[in-house]
């Protein structure tokens, strides 16, 4: 019986891959969401550097993007406050304390991969945990953990995430946590409703039958048919996170001034635009590099739906 | 092909048509239609934070209630230098040869306004009596009002300090204090005079008789109102509150009982040439209404102003080139408007503040001194004011007596490399302390707003340029007042803004015994400047006074508990139909003195906003080409699937 189970499940993830690959818009988009994680990742390798000189000399910690792009564009010059793009050694222009508007572009990913990665790691173990705990489980657990989440719900998410931050302070931690602990309804909705399905099925009820212990049952049976779900609300969910950072730090209780993000950029670029002359680089390429994302994971996570929908394996 | 024909239809019909003549119909003034009455139309950038006079501390608020409530005294609109003439006093106060006795007569005659609160009278305002400004001066005590202004009389009225401390212990029993308990320095000998014994000699007393903190409120409003007397205002000023809708509209009407208050018929020279003095002796206020809308973003405030629906306004950094030439003067499109442009030096000081209870800044005056040095104030200049401020050297701006044109602060004056010296000289060489770790300080606004993070982003730059790490934390003002009350801050940006014209009120953020919570933020505390301070309080603005407070600058200089910023210059701008614009440093409450031309006001905003025909007759052909060209492809497709 398990060992049919590992045969599905890996034919399900072969069976996925295989019609994904038939996308050409989806491998596009993987291509895409590739390139924004390889630049990002980039941003977490640590370089060592060295500041100051003779015994003021220390060794300071930096990351890969830090070193390329002092090498590449050299340091912050406020002289060069506001250069346009292809203006001297910007390729995307400076904002306002002429700081490379790229630089912001590249370290605003590794910010956007911290928050969508740390809040998923928030709110998938929640939403599966009470999920499955209430599918499986049902009467009054379920009661109670569906009392939980649709109590949640009533409360408008934004609103919600200004009131947590408000308690907690800014900063990227508190902001993951503050959207993780506001995410996981919708998983926990789909997990229950799929757990409730699978505990009802032939393999589920057979090895209850032989004596497994609900953790068997529910570890080796109903979990591995439940990851199709988590990774679908992950690929879609990323893209509203990050979303959810631009909208809090715009609105000035995101991450903290110091921490570049597509939010933060976007905030302060937004009365520039009506300088004269009008400096757009910085909203453009915040926006830009947030748009693309955002349309890359959506389609992605629509191609990934239905490639992973069992009903359609078939056709 | 006809059925095609037949939906196209349609949709012109029942879509774009009522699309386009809802479109044409459209105006995009935001007003109820005006109908005969003076209006003035401003924007607010948030909502005040209540009305209560004694609540009155930030300028917002205070711009609001000046002008529904009214003070001793007020400063003469159009002369300067900024002198006081008498508002709800008969004339100026006597006081006595020791200068320790004042004694006020109040006008006669002087109403408050028809309001519910007066209950024996039928809803008629009573009239004022000099027991209301004990009332008032009573509530400014009273902890439980949560009282912004306690700063300016603590310590100088007999018998008030007990009456504060007393409030303080009744609010945390959670009872109410009895206001008819006397206070010894605080009486009415008789209905129309008011008298006031001090402590000490307190020349500013005057001043503070000025403020909204002060002003002549009635004890049936507050009796009356309870908790919601904050957003009842209920004063004898040229306005009253018609309406607030929060976050949306503030709108103040004439007080039909406002007292009899002539536009002056004196001013500086040239004054007349302006027509400034066009209004003399008219009765105030001159219009009927003002009507605030609440605009929390800057763009579209501006952009109402750009389209004529509002009277005056600022510019912010990056609207700057718009409106102003690099010779600052108005650009040609502005002129072309017939908008007029008002420059005035503001008496204000933007600082970088150390708190000098903090173990690291606090007592290290040459870490103090290399964080000055590097400080940029001429690119803050060029970049965040477009070139509207001066560099402070010290804390007295330019303008006010004892201010030292001459005055080269020698931490003041940008360097970095010396800064670098300064800092290795402090003990943190490349700004590596003794314990091998960089150094890192706390820098606090009280601001989440883009522009104020900028330029902490900026500080932060300016530091780590010599070796310092800056961690910044944004808070809501609440907050960051809050921080500053527990001592919590480290390195914060503030300002002050000139409450009344003697350099008292800027050396006051600097003496000692007005540590947090009261104005002095940094918390420092020299014996020296302290004793200078009592002997300048006091004096008269002579030779004498002026060296003790080049003394004192002198210190404060040398001490650094402060890198000071700037002195900004205001500009503003206003359309061609607000009359009698004479910028004034200190007071808000200056709309009684305004006038508008409606008629001008009304026919520029209809030539600046005509409906774009043209626009929308480009949007409905290209929408039922769209329509068309969908319709088509669908068709297409239609025919294509329906074959074999």
């Amino acid at each position: 019986m398990n060992g049919t189970d590992i045969t599905e499940a890996r034919s399900l993830w072969a069976e996925a891959w295989r019609r994904l690959k038939r996308k050409r818009l989806a491998m596009v988009c993987l291509g895409v969401v590739s390139f924004y994680v390889t630049l990002g990742v980039l941003d977490f390798i640590p370089v060592w550097h060295t500041v100051g000189t003779g015994e003021a000399a220390v060794r300071e910690r930096g990351t890969l993007v830090d070193w390329i792009f002092r090498r590449a564009v050299g340091e912050v010059d406020k002289t060069e406050s506001y250069a346009a793009p292809l203006e001297g050694r910007h390729l995307v222009g400076a904002d306002i304390q002429g700081k490379d508007v790229l630089y912001k572009m590249i370290k605003g990913i590794s910010t956007a991969i911290i928050i969508g990665g740390l809040t998923a790691a928030i709110y998938i173990p929640l939403g599966l945990l009470f999920g499955i705990v209430a599918g499986y489980f049902g009467g009054v657990v379920d009661d109670a953990i569906v009392y939980v989440y649709s109590t949640l719900a009533c409360i408008p998410g934004i609103l919600l995430l200004i009131a947590l931050m408000s308690v907690m302070g800014k900063g990227i931690v508190q902001l993951c946590i503050a959207m993780g602990v506001t995410s996981w309804v919708g998983l926990c909705r789909l997990i229950r409703g799929e757990t409730l399905k699978l505990r009802e099925t032939d393999y589920v009820t057979a090895a209850q039958a032989v004596g497994a212990s609900w953790p068997r049952v529910v570890f080796r049976h109903i979990l591995p048919n439940l990851f199709h779900i988590v990774i679908i609300s992950f690929t879609l969910g990323f893209s509203g996170i990050i979303m959810s950072e631009a909208v809090l730090s715009y609105i000035g209780i995101g991450v903290e001034p110091t921490t570049i993000s597509w939010g933060t950029m976007i905030s302060e670029a937004k009365m520039e635009l009506s300088r004269d002359p009008s400096v757009w680089w910085q909203l453009t390429g915040a926006a830009g590099a947030l748009f693309l994302l955002v349309l890359a994971f959506n389609v992605l996570g629509d191609a990934l739906r239905d490639a992973l929908d069992p009903r359609l394996k078939t056709q | 092909m006809r059925r095609g024909a037949s939906r196209f239809a349609r949709a012109f019909w029942f879509g774009l048509l009522p699309l386009g003549l809802l479109l044409v119909g459209c105006s995009n003034d935001p007003y109820p239609p005006p109908g005969d009455e003076k209006v003035m139309y401003g924007v607010l950038g948030e909502d005040p934070h209540g009305l209560d006079p004694v609540q009155a501390g930030d300028t917002l608020s205070h711009g609001i209630i000046s002008q529904m409530y009214e003070s001793l005294f007020e400063y003469h609109y159009l002369e300067r230098p900024y002198a006081l003439k008498p508002c709800l006093a008969e004339s100026m106060p006597e006081v006595s040869a020791d200068g320790l006795v004042y004694t006020i007569r109040i006008k006669r005659g002087v109403h408050f306004q028809d309001d519910a609160c007066f209950v024996a009278t039928g809803g008629k305002g009573r009239e004022l009596t000099a027991g209301d400004f004990v009332y008032a001066i009573k509530r400014l005590a009273d902890f439980a009002n949560k009282p912004r202004g306690w700063w300016l009389l603590q310590g100088k009225v007999v018998g008030l300090d007990e009456f504060n401390e007393e409030s303080v212990e009744t609010a945390a029993a959670g009872g109410k204090m009895d206001y008819d308990q006397p206070v010894a320095g605080l009486s009415a000998p008789d209905r129309y005079t008011l008298q006031i014994r001090l402590k000490e000699r307190y020349p500013q007393l005057k001043y503070a008789l000025q403020m909204s903190y002060t002003a002549a409120v009635p004890r049936e409003a507050v009796e009356y109102y309870g908790e919601d007397f904050v957003n009842r205002p209920v004063g004898t000023g040229p306005f009253r509150l018609k309406e607030w809708r929060k976050r949306w509209k503030l709108v103040l009407e004439r007080n039909p009982t406002h007292r009899d208050d002539f536009y002056p018929d004196r001013g500086e020279p040239g004054d007349r040439e302006a027509g400034l003095l066009d209004a003399a002796g008219s009765k105030l206020p001159l219009v009927d209404e003002v009507y605030y809308t609440i605009v929390s973003e800057a763009q579209p405030a501006w952009l109402l102003f750009k389209q004529g629906y509002r009277d005056a306004s600022g510019i912010s950094k990056d609207n700057f080139n718009q409106a102003i030439t690099p010779a600052k003067e108005l650009s040609d499109e502005f002129e072309a408007k017939g908008i007029r442009l008002t420059k005035f030096p503001e008496m204000v000081v933007y600082y970088v503040a150390f708190n000098m209870k903090n173990p690291v800044v606090g007592t290290n005056k040459k870490l103090r001194q290399a964080m000055s040095l590097a400080y940029d104030t001429e690119w803050r200049i060029e970049h965040f004011a477009n070139g509207r401020a001066v560099s402070a050297q010290g804390p007295i701006p330019p303008g006010m007596f004892g201010y030292d044109p001459e005055l080269k602060n020698p931490y003041k004056q940008f360097d970095p490399e010396k800064a670098r010296q300064k800092l290795a000289e402090a003990g943190y060489p490349g700004g590596i302390g003794p314990d091998g770790e960089r150094l890192e300080i706390t820098y606090d606004i009280g601001s989440a707003v883009p522009a104020a993070r900028q330029a902490a982003l900026v500080f932060a730059g300016d530091m780590e340029a010599i070796g310092i790490k800056v961690d910044i934390q944004t808070n809501t003002w609440a907050e960051f007042l809050r921080k500053n009350k527990d001592g919590r801050l480290q390195v914060f940006g503030v300002g002050w803004i000139l409450d009344y014209p003697d350099p008292e009120n800027f050396l006051q953020l600097l003496y000692g015994p007005n540590k947090a919570p009261g104005p002095n933020g940094s918390n420092y505390d020299n014996p020296e400047f302290n004793r200078l301070f009592e002997r300048m309080k006091a004096m008269d603005d002579t030779p004498e006074r002026l060296v003790i407070i080049r003394k004192m600058v002198d210190i404060v200089v040398e001490d650094a508990p402060w890198i000071p910023g700037t002195h900004s210059v205001s500009y503003t701008l206003h359309h061609q139909w607000v009359k009698n614009v004479k910028p004034h440093a200190i007071t808000g409450g200056n709309l009684k003195y305004r006038d508008v031309d409606m008629q001008l006001c009304k026919r520029l905003r209809r030539q600046w906003n005509r409906p774009n025909y043209g626009a929308v007759g480009v949007f409905l052909a290209v929408t039922a080409c769209a329509a068309l060209l969908l319709g088509a492809l669908r068709r297409g497709s239609a025919v294509r699937s329906a074959q074999p």
